[in-house]
């Protein structure tokens, strides 16, 4: 398992070089002068050139993607903004956790509150509770995020004036972001976790559970729910990465002063350091998360974890984490 | 007293596509001690029967529409489901037809064998785990084993495991659904075997449920012949073997090929079975009858006894017509 | 199972750890005595007291304002870079505007001249203190100026400042050398620099995110992307200047401009820079306790011709023709909606010098007769033209391109990203015409601003160029020239040259629109210390006398 954690980690490398490559490509040819936009109307040719000199802009392609290469992979370092002239690594690294916590609590938000729906729905399938949540979940997944998000602004912010409308001062300024970066997320759990308990109750060893008198309830948690993580991890996991991205506009509407919102800043100000910078992190969060993800499959299907181990060749597996089967019955 | 007996059994499965006549009236009873073959071809009611005993059907869409299940004189039927579930996996277990998808694939194999000692005895932990260890023994199987997964183990192991899991709590009734169809044949003996030996040491009663009349005539005491949801013969293993009277029954021993006779071609019964969402009048395997009048597409037919503790459900054999 | 718990654990342990090291990046560890006292949760709640309070230990008053677009740090780089309202806070503004007659002062100088056309003197008070306790002096007065291009700013380019014959005369006597004169370089914000601090900490610490200034507030927390908080200063040399009533402000940033007017409807802070539509909306609902401040912000809009980009501006029929197929009241109101004012010079009628020159009429007969004068039959002249794909610039465009058609002038224009945009608009070629104005706008609403590259043939945008030998002559005046008198009558002459040769053609002012609460502040005080959106001189408006 180690061994296949770290060698997907190796793996991440060269997946993170081609990202870097491509996005640094992409930013290079894309038409625009960025030192014309930082400097503005009025500045002197030599101002131009000094500016130029300065940021490394006057070299060619393979020179400044190399320097990229070497100070993103070896230094940590991202750069400077265009923009503000400060160091893109220490403001990610100031604005991260923000996001990331907002991620995690939306995904915990998403988990626990989507799933519970989910098997509840699955268990009263065709019910009238079934079908409300059904409803539900598809007006949750029809209406847009910043939709959602501007009407309870409006209602909790204005009208009600329960909530703060913007910045993270107190904890109930954590609700709306989290809820509303949540809500297509528990859409998608709810109908996941339904389709696939509904699924997983249908399964033999759950009549087997049942044969043996256990109770419903346990049924369901011991039995039904582990196996329908899998398919509930992948979908979350997955939904990890478009909270990330939806940090964008989550965070804009709210005020929100994470990695999203300074993205989003990079992108109006043709900020191309800070979207490099920023599109990276990004990536190489997704990276993790999808490793995170398979490592969790392991963690719940020891038929995964079997798969991950036999990768690890040969010398273990006689050396006996498998016993040789024994097929001579005692009779 | 029987341990148990089944009146008038009926369970119907209601769809939106039409009602399914699964089980339509089966009078059965198994004395202590004893194993009876329930026999039929696929989709004749056995393993409803098997479940509705259980209480597990699916509901909705099953649906018991009359009867009494009678354990040890109570009705089964009538029970609450707390009072179910402690006979489920205590006094009356089950093994199922497929082994490879009857045990839960993300727990080890000790651990579910544990959970119904647990759940019935209440003992400790440790005290079912080594209790479990020990079911795992008598199957046949290595104790270490126990913490394995059900993947690491083969088909015939898993059968295996699965009985230790039905026995672990010496149950009066052990229901086996088709035990030994998924395995290989060479495995089929051994498993076979095995489980008799077990019952006797137990003393358990068991109902077989299978299509192979071999394993019936290795294995059981009593054998019930069904057919489209209803007991078409009953009786003593010997006297249903060696005197078959209902023209079904002669029809699935004609279909055996023989040892003795060089034949080419199995005999089969002509026709199918009818759907049993649309099941004939009249005696329910009058079309396919060879033996077959006019009067068999019409009215209801009755069990009725050609000698003693035989009974048939065929109008011409009541009528000595055949 | 065992394993999904240890999971769940970990899982919410790295939530926490995020949480919290989130949270320290949010609010630093007090080291500043401000920020020990209570804040104040909602500024609301803390209306204006009869009496403002002036002793210490009294309640402490917290008043927020919203700002949105960028949050700004205190480094003077380029235009983004900065926090212009923070920065006039935590530092003395070399030279600012006086409200009332919208001439240059300064809070720390005691006298500025030009000794000679090359050589600016600038003497200050003495007994001026930086927050960190040490005297300021001219040489931190210099080094305001000469460190610009190391911290990266632009403020000075093109003002021929030569950086390295700058310097201090005696301790409080500055002497800043020129190329030649340069007068629009005294209302550039430059704020006084601690020399010893800046340069110990240099350009790229994080300690510029609470610098050292010697303004009356200090920098108590900067969260970025969110707010920064100011706390008033026990020890701010300034004493003639009064009490101070606001004990903390609070400039609030906010991404989205919407939640900033939920803000202000909810009463969560004071005022905020409005935008045309939301201006609207307020005029016409009057939602309680909101009142609106609508004012020319010193400089105007105006259609620019592209001198070098098309030879056919230089024709001065070609430019009356455009003057008068135009209908420029409509124009204006099509695209500056509610907050339109019709502008007739370069600089706005609230300028003290503005001449009222007259302007063109919508005629497009007359149009079409200049243009048979310039010898072009209709359909005969094309124009082409790049612009931003942003709002007021496709507006404007389209609108021209509509009136010029009625009159036989093709216009072909395009539309890109403002940085791609830009690059091609350092050569000529391509832009022929497009809406220019002068974003930084002018408190001292002098006529330069509005054209202030007008005279840049290189190094600036190639079709803001005004290539009219008489103009160039008169904008030198304007800026180089250091005698008042002479000044004022070239101020005059060139708002009419500029009307008369159709130039440049004005259209509408620029404005700063802010929203206010009333139950906080009157629009007096709102006009008196906030020039425009650009200028909120906190410095001052934090005084007692501004509340009373």
């Amino acid at each position: 398992m180690l061994v296949y954690a770290l060698k997907r980690l190796l793996w991440m490398l060269p997946v993170m070089l081609g990202v870097l490559i491509i996005v640094f490509t992409i930013t290079y040819f894309t038409p625009g002068d960025p030192i014309a936009a930082m400097l503005g109307p009025g500045y002197t040719p030599e101002r131009y050139a000094q500016k130029a000199a300065e940021l490394g802009l006057d070299q060619g392609y393979f020179i400044r993607l190399g320097k990229y290469i070497w100070n993103a992979f070896v230094r940590f370092d991202l750069g400077r903004s265009y923009l503000s002239n400060l160091s893109i690594s220490d403001e990610i690294a100031a604005r991260f956790p923000i996001t990331l916590c907002i991620g995690v609590l939306t995904i915990f938000v998403m988990a626990v509150v989507g799933m519970p729906l989910g098997i509840f729905s699955a268990i009263r399938q065709y019910g009238a509770a079934d079908a409300a949540l059904t409803v539900a979940a598809l007006v949750m997944n029809a209406i847009p995020a910043f939709v959602f998000a501007l009407l309870s602004l409006i209602l909790f912010g204005v009208v009600l004036r329960w909530l703060p409308v913007n910045g993270l001062g107190s904890w109930k300024a954590w609700i709306l972001p989290v809820v509303t970066s949540a809500l297509p997320g528990i859409a998608v759990v709810m109908r996941m976790s339904r389709t696939t308990m509904l699924e997983v109750i249908r399964q033999d060893y759950i009549r087997t559970a049942r044969s043996k008198g256990l109770k419903e309830g346990v049924i369901i948690r011991k039995h039904a729910l582990k196996n329908c993580l899998i398919p509930l991890i992948t979908v979350t996991g997955g939904f990890m990465t478009s909270v990330l991205a939806g940090s964008i506009i989550v965070e804009t509407i709210f005020g929100i002063p994470g990695l999203g919102m300074y993205l989003m800043g990079g992108i109006i100000g043709r900020d191309y350091p800070v979207i490099n910078g920023s599109v990276l992190l990004i990536s190489l969060i997704v990276c993790i998360l999808n490793l995170v993800v398979d490592l969790l499959y392991a963690m719940i299907d020891p038929r995964i974890k079997a798969q991950y181990s036999a990768k690890k060749g040969k010398i273990k597996k006689s050396g006996g984490t498998l016993p040789p089967v024994n097929e001579g019955g005692a009779a | 007293m029987s341990l148990l007996q089944i009146n008038d059994l009926t369970i119907h499965y209601v769809t939106r596509g039409g009602t399914v006549k699964a089980v339509n009236g089966i009078d059965l009873s198994i004395e202590a001690g004893r194993t009876l073959g329930l026999v039929g071809e696929t989709g004749a009611g056995k393993t409803t029967s098997a479940l509705g005993i259980l209480g597990l059907i699916p509901k909705p869409p099953g649906k018991i529409i009359s009867g009494q299940i009678l354990f040890e004189g109570a009705d089964l039927l009538k029970a609450s489901q707390g009072k179910m579930r402690m006979i489920r996996g205590n006094d009356i277990s089950m093994i199922y037809q497929d082994p490879m998808t009857a045990l839960n694939p993300i727990l080890r194999v000790g651990d579910q064998i544990s959970e119904v000692i647990i759940q019935h005895s209440g003992c400790s932990k440790a005290e079912a785990r080594e209790k479990s260890e020990g079911m795992l023994e008598t199957v046949g199987i290595r104790a270490e084993r126990a913490a394995d997964y059900p993947h690491q183990f083969s088909g015939g192991m898993k059968q295996r495991a699965v009985i230790a899991m039905a026995l672990a709590c010496n149950p009066k009734l052990l229901i086996a659904d088709e035990p030994t169809t998924a395995l290989d044949v060479t495995i089929q003996a051994q498993v076979l075997e095995m489980m008799r030996e077990l019952k006797d040491e137990l003393g358990s009663s068991m109902l077989l449920i299978t299509h192979d009349l071999g394993i019936v005539a290795e294995t059981c005491d009593d054998v019930a012949i069904m057919y489209a949801g209803e007991i078409v013969e009953i009786g003593a293993l010997e006297r249903i073997f060696h005197n078959p009277r209902h023209p079904y029954t002669l029809g699935l021993f004609g279909s055996i090929p023989s040892l003795d006779k060089d034949v080419r071609r199995l005999n089969p019964i002509p026709g199918l079975m009818p759907d049993p969402a649309d099941l004939p009048s009249g005696c329910k395997f009058h079309a396919r009858c060879a033996h077959a009048c006019d009067d068999c597409g019409s009215g209801s037919t009755e069990l009725c006894e050609t000698e003693r503790g035989h009974f048939v459900r065929c109008r011409r054999v009541a009528g000595g017509e055949i | 199972m065992k394993k999904i718990r240890v999971l769940a654990a970990i899982i919410l342990t790295c939530a926490l750890l995020a949480g919290l090291s989130a949270c320290a990046k949010e609010s630093p560890p007090a080291d500043n005595s401000q920020t020990n006292s209570p804040t104040a949760d909602t500024p609301s709640a803390s209306a204006v007291p009869d009496t403002p309070a002036q002793q210490p230990g009294d309640e402490l008053v917290s008043k927020t304002i919203g700002v949105t677009g960028y949050l700004g740090t205190f480094l003077s780089g380029g235009s983004p870079a900065e926090s212009r309202t923070a920065c006039y806070a935590v530092f003395d503004v070399i030279f600012t505007t006086d409200p009332a007659t919208k001439k240059i002062s300064s809070d720390i100088l005691t006298d500025w001249y030009w000794e000679d056309d090359a050589t600016f003197v600038m003497k200050m008070k003495d007994g001026i203190y930086f927050s960190n306790g040490e005297k300021a002096t001219a040489e931190d007065l210099v080094y305001s100026y000469v460190s610009h291009n190391a911290r990266g700013a632009t403020y000075l380019d093109g003002m021929g400042i030569i950086f390295d014959q700058c310097a201090a005369r005696d301790e409080l006597t500055a002497v800043l050398k020129f190329e030649q004169a340069y007068l629009p370089f005294t209302d550039t914000e430059m704020y006084l620099i601690c020399k010893s601090w800046a340069e110990s900490v240099g350009f790229d610490s994080d300690e510029w995110y609470k610098p050292v200034g010697s303004g009356p507030y200090a920098c108590s927390e900067y969260s970025y992307d969110n707010y920064i908080k100011l706390n008033l200063r026990d020890d701010y040399w300034n004493k003639e200047v009064g009490d101070y009533y606001v004990d903390e402000w609070t400039i609030k940033y906010y991404p989205d401009a919407s939640t900033m007017y939920m803000d202000l409807e909810n009463g969560n802070i004071v005022f905020c820079e409005l935008t045309t539509p939301v201006y609207s909306t307020f005029v016409n609902s009057k939602p309680d306790n909101i009142d609106v401040s609508l004012r020319s912000d010193g400089v105007t809009y105006f259609m620019q011709f592209g001198y070098l980009d098309n030879s056919a501006w230089y024709d001065k029929n070609v430019r009356l023709a455009v003057a008068h197929a135009v209908n420029w009241e409509e124009l204006g109101r099509t695209i500056l909606g509610d907050t339109y004012i019709p502008a007739n010079s370069i600089t706005p009628n609230a300028s003290p010098y503005y001449v009222d020159v007259g302007k063109y009429e919508f005629d497009q007969e007359l149009a079409k007769e200049y243009l048979a004068k310039a010898g072009y039959a209709p359909g005969e002249l094309t124009l082409q033209t790049l612009m931003f794909d942003v709002q007021l610039f496709k507006d404007f465009t389209e609108a021209v391109q509509y009136y010029l058609s009625q009159v036989g002038i093709t216009v072909d224009a395009q539309f890109g990203d403002i940085s791609a945009v830009i690059g091609e608009w350092f050569s000529p070629g391509g832009t022929d015409f497009g809406p220019y104005w002068n974003t930084a706008s002018s408190p001292t609403m002098d006529p330069y601003r509005s054209i202030f590259t007008a005279d840049r043939k290189e190094g600036g945008l190639s079709w803001t160029f005004i290539d009219d030998a008489r103009f160039l002559e008169l904008f030198a005046e304007l800026v180089h020239n250091t005698d008042e008198t002479e000044r004022n009558a070239a101020y005059r002459e060139i708002q009419q040259h500029i009307y008369d040769e159709a130039l440049i053609i004005p259209f509408a002012d620029s404005v700063s629109v802010i929203g206010f609460r009333t139950d906080e502040i009157t629009k007096e005080q709102i006009n008196k210390y906030t020039l425009s959106v650009n200028f909120y001189q906190l410095h001052k408006f934090g005084l007692a006398s501004a509340w009373q």
